[in-house]
């Protein structure tokens, strides 16, 4: 059964599950790292060697998800370990290739639009939020700040903004290894300790909210600054249309092709 | 400044450890390392609003699958040494920052590439030592920061030596170009997330 100690073990060592990320196996070896004391536990010598070869499979998966792939995992190798008969043991190792191919894909599903989809732009709305509505209002008017050297408005809005999405990161690392060693009989696998859908639905509501106040707001900074700003605000549409119109490539080629489009205005004799 | 260079790299690279290989706790977001970069060194708000910038311009950036995205700690803390060491405009840091950024995406992709062997190279070391992951897992986090450190160092000493001359003499179209797609950021930054997180409309 998996104790405290194990399960402590597994967390920390699913931190390390990308440190040795590559193309041919990906996760593969970070994966085996954090079956490492799981394995040891149950295996010894060659059984042992075998066993960590059978982690170096390959595997990848959104990262915080693979809790629930390392819970369900460990499960198997117990039951594995346990099993006297060498069929019985080989058809458990064939469950845990497959089982690991299947949740991996299942869990980056779930995991990709959820966290970087998601909570990491809520995460960054947070702060924009806090930014604007507690006193540093004028972060999108590059010429408009004072420079500090200290103000607790930003450093209170930073930190809020990292301990939200981590609150909840740590909760899937952690009961994740959990709720798939205790689901690993069941069909869902533990997959369905939220309903993820849901809860995908309700942030984007909010960051929706949340983001078309911050929206207002960087309007009632721009209107406040307007004499300072002058013509250069027209190119704000600009950025805006061209952000929509150009959404199948990046950002960063948007903002080189404003760059070279205002070089050429101003080449051509335009000013502001 | 030298000193203060080093060491801002040297805490840099041990922050870019966490936007893939170690805990990703989002200390490698942009305006985190931003703070950390503005509580050590000062100008608290010029690193913070560089980290935003560099968060909402790579945004669209996600580290699915084999993707490797523009490092944003790299980006912020090169453009932070620009424009707060020398006398160049927070806009041509910024775009230097960028650069930066999307340089190092190329170097990781290599070391992920160069580290396709290490599987062959375990199963041979395993009978040996059956802990030989350890060591591998240590190599791999190791060899991250050094190559993030060195790259650091190498760009940040090749553009300080040329940043400040080559802004003097820039003709007055490109600055100003510069500085108004700077000024675009926010804008663009503002779109993308209200794209992004348009309600999904609900199955029929």
């Amino acid at each position: 059964m998996m104790n405290k100690k194990l399960h402590h073990k597994l967390f920390s060592r699913l931190l390390l599950l990308q440190a040795a990320w590559n193309y041919e196996r990906m996760q593969n070896i970070g994966f085996a790292f954090v079956m490492q004391p799981l394995l040891e536990r149950l295996y010894n010598g060659g059984e042992l060697v075998k066993a960590v070869k059978r982690h170096l499979q390959m595997f990848n998966t959104q990262p915080y998800m693979a809790s629930f792939v390392i819970g369900v995992v460990a499960r198997l190798e117990e039951e594995r370990a346990s099993q006297e008969d060498e069929a019985k043991k080989e058809e458990i190792t064939q469950k845990i290739f497959a089982t690991k191919s299947l949740m991996s894909t299942a869990t980056a599903a779930i995991g990709d639009p959820y966290f970087w989809g998601t909570l990491k732009p809520v995460a960054l709305i947070i702060l924009l939020w806090v930014c604007h509505f507690f006193g540093f209002w004028q972060w999108s008017m590059p010429e408009s700040i004072v420079h500090v050297k200290l103000s607790p408005v930003l450093l209170v809005a930073v930190l809020f903004s990292a301990l939200m999405y981590n609150l909840v990161v740590l909760d899937v690392r952690w009961y994740g290894i959990k709720k798939g060693y205790d689901n690993y009989h069941r069909s869902m696998l533990g997959l369905d300790y939220h309903n993820w859908q849901k809860i995908i639905r309700g942030i984007k509501y909010f960051g929706f909210i949340a983001i078309g106040m911050v929206v207002i707001g960087a309007f009632y900074t721009l209107s406040t600054y307007i004499e300072t700003v002058g013509m250069r605000a027209l190119i704000i549409p600009v950025a805006v249309i061209l952000t929509v119109v150009l959404r199948k490539i990046s950002m960063m080629y948007v903002y080189l092709i404003i760059i070279g489009m205002s070089i050429l205005y101003f080449l051509l004799g335009g000013t502001l | 400044m030298l000193l203060f260079v080093f060491v801002i790299i040297v805490l840099s690279a041990l922050i870019e450890l966490d936007n893939v290989y170690a805990g990703q706790f989002m200390l490698a977001r942009p305006s985190v390392t931003g703070l950390i970069l503005g509580v050590f060194f000062g100008d608290f708000t010029l690193a913070v609003q560089l980290g935003i910038f560099f968060e909402l311009m790579y945004l669209d950036n996600m580290p699915m699958g084999g993707i490797v995205p523009p490092s944003g700690v790299i980006s912020v803390t090169t453009a932070f040494i620009f424009a707060h060491f020398t006398q160049t405009d927070v806009a041509f840091a910024f775009l230097w920052g960028l650069t930066a950024g999307v340089l190092y995406a190329r170097i990781e992709m290599k070391l992920r590439n160069m580290r396709s062997s290490w599987t062959e190279k375990i199963e041979e070391e395993l009978p040996l030592n059956p802990s030989a992951v350890n060591k591998w897992v240590a190599k791999g986090i190791t060899q991250q920061f050094a190559v993030g450190m060195f790259f650091m160092l190498i760009y940040v000493g090749f553009v300080l030596s040329f940043i400040e001359g080559l802004w003097t003499v820039m003709p007055v179209s490109f600055k100003e170009g510069i500085k108004l797609a700077y000024f675009a950021i926010p804008w663009m930054g503002l779109t993308m997330l209200v794209r992004s997180l348009r309600p999904p409309k609900k199955a029929q």
